[in-house]
């Protein structure tokens, strides 16, 4: 045992023997496990963020589709819908897509009742849009930036309605500690928004709060409601409900293909990583054949030198995993996941200007080194084998 | 009659180049060490003296005949077999065959540690030898650092420091200076006067005076001493 120990020793000492070597070995597996750890530490925190947001919503959302498309509901069909037995609020909510500025910079318009926007009030720098006068609009951080738009600046028109056009003006810009849908988010009151889609009439979803042990019920009821059958006859509008936990359940496999797009990429990095790895431990192959050699003259087997070797594979496997743990939580803590999180949030660019979530899990972090292992036990036990199993006198030549 | 420590028997050694023409560097080669003898094996330079001792060490194998090692057929043995020999052999190579990166202590501890001698004991040897052979003062230089006389000593420390059970040398004494070449030969005659066996392939008449036994080699092949 202490034989062994001592041999395992060499391979530690082999990592020191050759540094240059295990630097270059370190730099090429840190530059492969870093985007993959960075990229499953975004796809996981998004996801948290996201599942997060699903809870401390609405029991159920209630929207309308035609030919499997969204389709807009009637106004009323909120009110219908808080008359029910077990439903303590139904809130009538527009979200739609507009674009802004002459570079027509993509954003997402809500409105929402005025009651329920006070529920918005910490995440708001300014105040929150009121009725009345011109439109008042809260905005995300990115299209404050993208925009130039400060609390109190006006926007000129930017939508076509046939009865004249207001003028806006933003009243709040969402706090950089937002979660980052809010970065490219335009928040106003329900009428605004149905005066700036020109709907004056329709929503697109009810946002239904249920009393306790009440959901389920209400879920199934609200089907069969006289007003939803009237809406599929008269306008071929299905009523769609979808509950929280339908959400939740939902929303990981969204975020997960995003997270399985960029392991693709990852794979293709990681071929790519190998022959990286070939090359590098090519690096001193003559001088480590000869010193396998020389080993080998002197008495070791072939298993020692594989276990020597395998040893210096583990160590820099740790070194490289470790370093490139680091590297992905700087990339991510410090600089904010520049060039990386627009693979994972649409319409964000190079460098998000809200911090973006991130969860640096075990499990990728274990798989990260495990995969270092893999690359350089295939970049260096080979060789050693093949120098091992060759007679001394010519592996030392 | 006792049995010979080494036995070759028709050994061949044919090196094939990049341009597929074919060295001969042993042809038909049979020879008998016996055990406690000194064998000096000398010739002209190229007649196959370093490749029929690496032969002998087990360090390649032969394109044709076979190596008996204290009756054990190398032939057949395997590569944990064959490195179990080697354990029990002490080479000093012509280039020396250090690792230039590694001190001499560690060139020398190296050697020890696959035959599981003690930390301890390892270092207690070391010091020792080197000592003998005036080098404790470069324990913790690198290899690379020495100069080719100190590579040689250090050589031949790492071959002595195991307690091998025969030494096998090739020019042991081509590097030295005449003090240090008088250590050498010291150590030599010390090592087989305490009854092991030592092959060593040379061209220095001191040490042909110390040989039990001399073989002459030429062109590969053995011819009878005149």
């Amino acid at each position: 045992m202490v034989h062994l120990l001592e041999i395992a020793g060499t391979g530690l000492a082999a990592v020191l023997l050759h540094p240059l070597r295990s630097l270059v070995c370190v730099v090429a597996l840190a530059a492969v496990l870093v985007p993959y750890l960075v990229g499953m530490a975004l796809s996981q925190g998004l996801q948290a963020e996201a599942e997060a947001s699903a809870r401390f919503g609405a029991d159920l959302y209630v929207t309308g589709g035609r030919f499997g498309r969204p389709a807009p509901l009637p106004r009323e069909a909120a009110q219908q819908i808080r008359q029910m037995d077990g439903v303590a609020d139904a809130s009538p909510r527009i979200v739609g897509e507009i674009v802004l500025g002459k570079d027509r910079i993509p954003a997402v318009l809500v409105g929402l009742p005025e009651e329920r926007l006070t529920d918005w009030h910490e995440a708001v720098d300014g105040k929150l849009p009121q009725p009345g006068g011109p439109y008042e609009l809260v905005i995300g951080t990115t299209l404050a930036d993208l925009l130039h738009l400060e609390i109190g600046a006006t926007l000129p028109p930017f939508y076509r309605n046939d009865r004249g056009e207001r003028l806006a003006r933003v009243v709040g810009i969402f706090r950089r500690e937002c979660p980052p849908w809010e970065a490219r988010l335009v928040l106003t009151t329900l009428d605004s928004a149905a005066e700036i889609f020109d709907q004056p009439h329709a929503i697109t979803d009810v946002l239904v709060t249920c009393r306790r042990g009440y959901q389920a019920a209400v879920a199934r009821r609200l089907a069969e409601l006289p007003f939803f059958s009237h809406l599929q006859q008269s306008d071929s509008v299905r009523v769609r409900v979808t509950s929280r936990e339908e959400l939740v359940a939902v929303l990981p496999s969204g975020l997960l293909h995003r997270g399985g797009v960029f392991q693709l990429h990852f794979v293709l990095a990681f071929a790519v990583g190998i022959l990286v790895l070939f090359v590098t431990s090519g690096l001193g192959l003559a001088e480590r054949r000869r010193e396998i050699g020389i080993l080998k003259a002197t008495g070791w087997q072939t298993d020692e030198i594989l276990l020597r070797g395998g040893v210096e594979s583990l160590c820099l496997s740790m070194a490289a995993a470790c370093g490139a743990l680091l590297l992905a939580w700087l990339w991510l803590r410090v600089g904010n996941a520049y060039g990386v999180a627009s693979y994972f949030l649409a319409g964000v660019g190079t460098a998000p200007d809200f911090p973006v979530p991130f969860r640096l899990a075990p499990v990728p972090a274990l798989l990260g080194f495990v995969i270092a292992l893999a690359l350089v036990m295939t970049g260096t036990l080979y060789p050693s084998y093949r120098a091992a199993t060759t007679p001394p006198r010519e592996a030392m030549r | 009659m006792p049995m010979p420590f080494f036995e070759t028997r028709r050994l061949n050694k044919t090196y094939r180049t990049a341009s597929a023409s074919a060295t001969v560097a042993l042809d038909d080669v049979t020879l008998s060490v016996e055990r406690n003898s000194l064998t000096v094996i000398h010739g002209p330079s190229g007649s196959g003296k370093t490749t029929l001792l690496a032969l002998l060490a087990a360090l390649e194998r032969p394109t044709r005949g076979n190596v008996i090692f204290d009756g054990k057929s190398l032939e057949t043995c395997s590569d944990n077999e064959l490195a179990r020999v080697r354990r029990r052999i002490g080479f000093v190579y012509q280039d020396f065959a250090l690792i230039a990166r590694l001190s001499v202590e560690e060139n020398i501890h190296y050697a020890l540690i696959p035959r599981g001698i003690p930390r301890g004991e390892r270092r207690r040897r070391t010091d020792e030898l080197l000592a003998r052979f005036g080098l404790e003062t470069r324990a913790g230089a690198r290899a690379s650092e020495l100069s080719g006389g100190e590579q040689q000593r250090v050589a031949l420390v790492r071959a002595l420091a195991g307690q091998p059970e025969v030494l096998l040398a090739d020019e042991p004494t081509s590097n030295l200076d005449p003090a240090a070449a008088q250590t050498a030969l010291a150590v030599v005659r010390e090592f087989h006067t305490s009854g092991r066996t030592v092959v060593v392939a040379s061209h220095d008449p001191a040490l042909l005076t110390l040989a039990t036994r001399v073989v002459r080699l030429e062109r590969g092949r053995l011819v009878p001493e005149a």
